[in-house]
């Protein structure tokens, strides 16, 4: 059953993939459990869930390698039974692992998939030059993709998807096993892609890996969706008990307890660090400003005040359930 | 828990075994070779006493021969299974990234060797106990003497020492299963008849060598009464076989002494695998992955590239080659222009490596054989076959094996090339490779059907005529050339689409074929067992269920069972025409779904499509 936590699911009626009620087994296995969701033209959305939750199996429906054996998908309005020459057309799909032919240089690969995508000989050196230029590849065009880094190869798998120009562009966890530079260069891509109008779905098992970069996000666990909805709903939904971090000058004595005796304060706890307490509070009753007058009543000195990082991660957490699966 | 006391402290070894233990497939494997060899013994046994119905009694005393078939094929066995155990034993390590895992525990080099190399051998040894009952039996009928019984397993333990090692030799020095396994057969045929060959041929002199220190190996006291000079002995030290052949005649414990000390070279080269087995372990332990023969090729245009650049010639090109971007057919440009077996240069280059052995051999054969067949001619067209289906297995098993592999088959599925599109682009390269080893073949058919029609006009009144019938042996020949290679091509091409690894499905492919060939003497032996008094000239053209046995019975002639040489020809073409197209129709009419993708129909018959209705299995991890 499906199990949409989102406060507002947007369902539009042109969405570039329009999922439902899907669901596929693997001997046994419940792989996806009957879910829906639908991603909308020109965003950049996001796909996350633990390992083992289904995301390469919907991303395999999507891109026409697996059938659903129940439900419906569209893409781009086309039925992935019946307009599979349609769909691949349209797309780029990017998977999990390099998928390059390691004797071939950067050109000679993203020719082959030029030709194989029925380009024409002049138009492909024009699309490939364009390509690499995108993706910051010109000076390495005729370099054997054997000696290239994990995060150079990772380039050319994405000009790769880029070649035939397509509308929608399904990548899995394109950002695992790279530096924190190549990821931060690969997020810069995409972002500029979605400048350019394209549909981006990009899976990942790191929620706030995605969170400055994705307008929505679906969250998935065990082949159910846990959440569909904007980024911002996300956070929203978490925004009704916002926890904040406070460093303090010096200790207090007492001021814990009295902090924690205060209206709208939900908990106050301190952290592994000397003199930080984590604060969450009641966003409907009290806000940031007269939680720190609060603290400063209390004789507390204030050096640094935030709100906590971790409520994205706690979010997934929340939404998703223990154990490796 | 109280059996974990038990157990020694060989962590590799336990690991081997419980695994083993764990594969459902050892069992089975397990239970086809009884079944194969309990067969095989039978169908020997069934034979000697088929003239003894009217007295059973007089297979008292006749366990002798039943005793030798066994051992020989015990040998069989060995030889041809041990390299396929063990030449994964440590390259699977490798391909797992886990061998640097093993090289940092307490375990040293020569550990991991040794309790690899024991794990292989008792899964070998589980086999050959296997053949116990029989061996008790054979004993139990009288005619083995003691010391016969002794040299027998002597010989056969030794032999699995000397293959297993071998191996485990091979999977040391290389990086993937593929290669160790192809090597462990062709070191081990070298060790085995590399020898005999050079004598034979006299290649650089190695005849005359051999003489020589036959010579003064026969003037030593104890090895004087086995080498025979004549005969070439020396180099065949390491072949077991023909040792347990030439001691077993004689009984008592002399022939015990003799097969102890003629075991010594065959102990030593089982000690030299070992050392560098343990040499090539770390060395060899984390290469790059690298595609030998592409590289032998490269290395050979720079030398070849080289030597052109002197004052004479100055570089001078006579055909320049156009480096190339594919024009529309995007997967078999890659084929023809980037793989080592198919693109034009290289594969000339093969072509000459075959082809200026054969014709010397042809010409070599042709002078000293007085007789219309000529064996060394057959043997050459036996072994080029061998060489061709080793060839066309790797080859077009890889074509979609290897894209999984390598894990770039998803992204070209996702483009939108149709499946029959894909197939037949990926064909071409292997197509290529069909047509360059389709000129060896062509030359030893050639050249005996030209012998035999020489021969005819010298001699036309041989004893066995059909050894003289030059034209059906041309027209038979070059028909099942014309459908052998296209319908092993895509055998292999299918066998390569249903089994996801490119080892798995190398082995397969080969093993399938094995199997094929001596299917008719799997099938004959129920019908033996269940109707002694069955006449076996009734079902002589099942005998062509085997691929092999056409080439084998028009090479040698024997056409009299048939009294037609026409009838077999029509009767083989057929079988194997329709297994072609059978072959042809199975990679086409499924492509989509055995490459794993939708067609362009939106059909997809998944292998696990029911969607389960209970708990779910956590063992499931397919997604």
């Amino acid at each position: 059953m499906n199990e949409l936590l989102s406060d507002t699911p947007i369902f539009d009626d042109n969405p570039v993939i329009d999922i439902k009620n899907v669901s596929h087994a693997f001997k046994g296995h419940r792989a996806l459990q009957g879910i829906s969701f639908q991603v909308h033209p020109q965003s950049l959305h996001g796909f996350v869930g633990p390992n083992g939750a289904g995301k390469t199996t919907t991303l395999k429906i999507i891109c026409t390698l697996l059938r659903p054996q129940a439900g419906k998908i569209e893409v781009f309005g086309n039925n992935v039974l019946t307009g599979v020459k349609e769909i691949r057309k349209r797309i780029g799909f990017m998977p999990d692992h390099f998928s390059t032919y390691r004797q071939m240089t950067v050109f000679e690969y993203l020719d082959f998939f030029g030709a194989a995508y029925g380009l024409g000989v002049e138009q492909r050196d024009q699309v490939i030059n364009d390509v690499l230029t995108l993706t910051d590849m010109d000076g390495r065009k005729d370099s054997l993709i054997s000696g290239l880094s994990r995060g150079m190869q990772q380039r050319v798998s994405l000009a790769r998807v880029l070649v035939n120009d397509p509308d929608l562009l399904l990548l899995d966890e394109p950002a695992s096993g790279l530096d924190p530079r190549a990821r931060i260069e690969l997020m810069e891509i995409l972002q500029e892609l979605k400048r350019m109008g394209k549909t981006i779905f990009i899976s990942s098992h790191i929620l706030s890996e995605l969170a400055e970069l994705c307008d929505s996000v679906t969250i998935i666990d065990r082949g159910l969706i846990k959440y569909s909805g904007t980024m911002d709903g996300l956070l929203t939904h978490e925004q009704e008990h916002p926890t904040y971090k406070i460093v303090l000058a010096s200790e207090v004595e007492g001021l814990v307890e009295s902090l924690a005796n205060e209206s709208g304060v939900l908990n106050v706890e301190k952290t592994e660090k000397a003199r930080e307490l984590r604060v969450s509070f009641d966003a409907t009753t009290t806000n940031t400003s007269k939680l720190l007058s609060k603290i400063i009543n209390l004789q507390g000195v204030i050096e640094s005040f935030q709100k906590d990082k971790k409520h994205l991660n706690q979010a997934f957490l929340d939404l998703t359930e223990q154990g490796v699966r | 828990m109280k059996l974990r006391r038990f157990q020694i402290s060989l962590p590799l070894l336990s690991k081997e075994l419980t695994e083993m233990a764990n594969r459902r497939r050892t069992y089975i494997i397990r239970t086809i070779y009884a079944l194969l060899f309990l067969g095989c013994i039978g169908y020997i046994s069934l034979d000697q006493v088929s003239g003894l119905q009217n007295n059973p009694l007089a297979i008292l005393g006749r366990g002798r021969q039943i005793f030798e078939s066994m051992i020989y094929l015990q040998f069989t066995a060995i030889y041809l299974f041990l390299p396929a155990i063990t030449c994964s034993v440590i390259t699977q390590e490798k391909e797992h990234n886990s061998l640097g895992l093993l090289l940092i525990t307490r375990l040293s080099p020569s550990t991991i060797i040794l309790e690899k190399y024991l794990g292989r051998l008792i899964t070998m040894v589980t086999f050959l106990m296997l053949g116990l009952p029989i061996l008790a039996f054979a004993y139990s009928l009288g005619g083995v003497s003691p010391a016969m019984f002794i040299n027998g397993l002597w010989l056969l333990v030794l032999t699995m020492f000397q293959v297993a090692a071998l191996g485990v030799l091979c999977s040391s020095f290389f990086r993937t299963t593929v290669s160790a396994f192809i090597a462990s057969y062709v070191f081990g045929f070298l060790m085995l008849f590399g020898p005999v060959i050079s004598y034979e041929l006299n290649l650089f002199f190695f005849g005359d060598f051999l003489k020589m220190i036959t010579d003064q190996v026969r003037d030593m006291p104890l090895w004087s009464n086995y080498i025979s000079a004549r005969r070439g002995d020396l180099s065949l030290l390491l072949f077991a076989p023909y040792w347990f052949d030439r001691l077993s005649g004689g009984g008592g414990i002399g022939s015990i002494g003799r097969t102890f000390l003629i075991s010594i070279p065959i102990l030593l080269s089982t000690f030299v695998f070992l050392i560098f087995s343990h040499y090539f372990l770390v060395r060899r332990a984390f290469l790059p992955s690298r595609n030998y023969l592409l590289n032998l090729f490269k290395s050979l245009d720079s030398i070849f590239s080289k030597i052109n650049h002197n004052r004479v010639t100055r570089g001078i090109v006579l055909v320049k080659e156009q480096i190339q971007l594919p024009e529309n057919r995007p997967i078999a440009w890659r084929e023809t222009s980037k793989k080592s077996l198919g693109t034009v240069r290289y594969l000339f280059r093969i072509l000459i490596a075959l082809e200026v052995p054969v014709l010397f051999l042809c010409l070599f054969i042709a002078s000293s054989s007085p007789a219309a067949i000529v064996p060394g001619a057959v043997m050459l067209l036996w072994f080029i076959w061998g060489l061709v289906v080793l060839l066309l297995a790797v080859s077009a098993t890889s074509l979609i094996s290897g894209e999984r592999s390598h894990e770039t088959l998803d992204v070209l599925l996702t483009a939108p090339i149709s499946g029959t599109d894909i197939l037949t682009q990926k064909i071409a390269g292997v197509r290529r490779l069909s047509m360059a080893l389709l000129v060896p073949l062509l030359t030893i058919v050639l050249f005996e059907a030209w012998w035999k029609w020489e021969y005819a006009q010298i001699n036309p009144n041989n004893r066995n005529p059909y050894e003289l019938q030059w034209l059906p042996y041309l027209i038979g020949s070059l028909l099942t050339i014309g459908i052998y290679l296209p319908m092993l091509t895509w055998l292999f091409c299918w066998i390569g689409m249903k089994v996801k690894s490119q080892t798995k499905a190398i082995l397969s492919a080969l093993g399938v074929i094995v199997l094929w060939c001596i299917l008719p003497f799997i099938l004959m032996f129920p019908v033996l067992i269940l109707n002694p008094s069955f006449n076996e000239e009734s079902v002589i053209y099942g005998l062509f269920l085997s691929p092999a046995s056409y080439i084998v019975i028009n090479e040698i002639a024997e056409f009299h069972e048939f009294g037609t040489t026409w009838g077999p020809l029509m009767i083989n073409s057929f079988i194997y025409g329709g297994c072609y197209l059978l072959f042809r129709y199975q990679c086409h009419m499924h492509i989509d779904k055995n490459l794993g993708r939708l067609d362009s129909k939106g059909n997809f018959i998944d292998r696990s499509t029911l969607f389960p209705s209970g708990k779910q299995s956590l063992l499931s991890s397919d997604q």
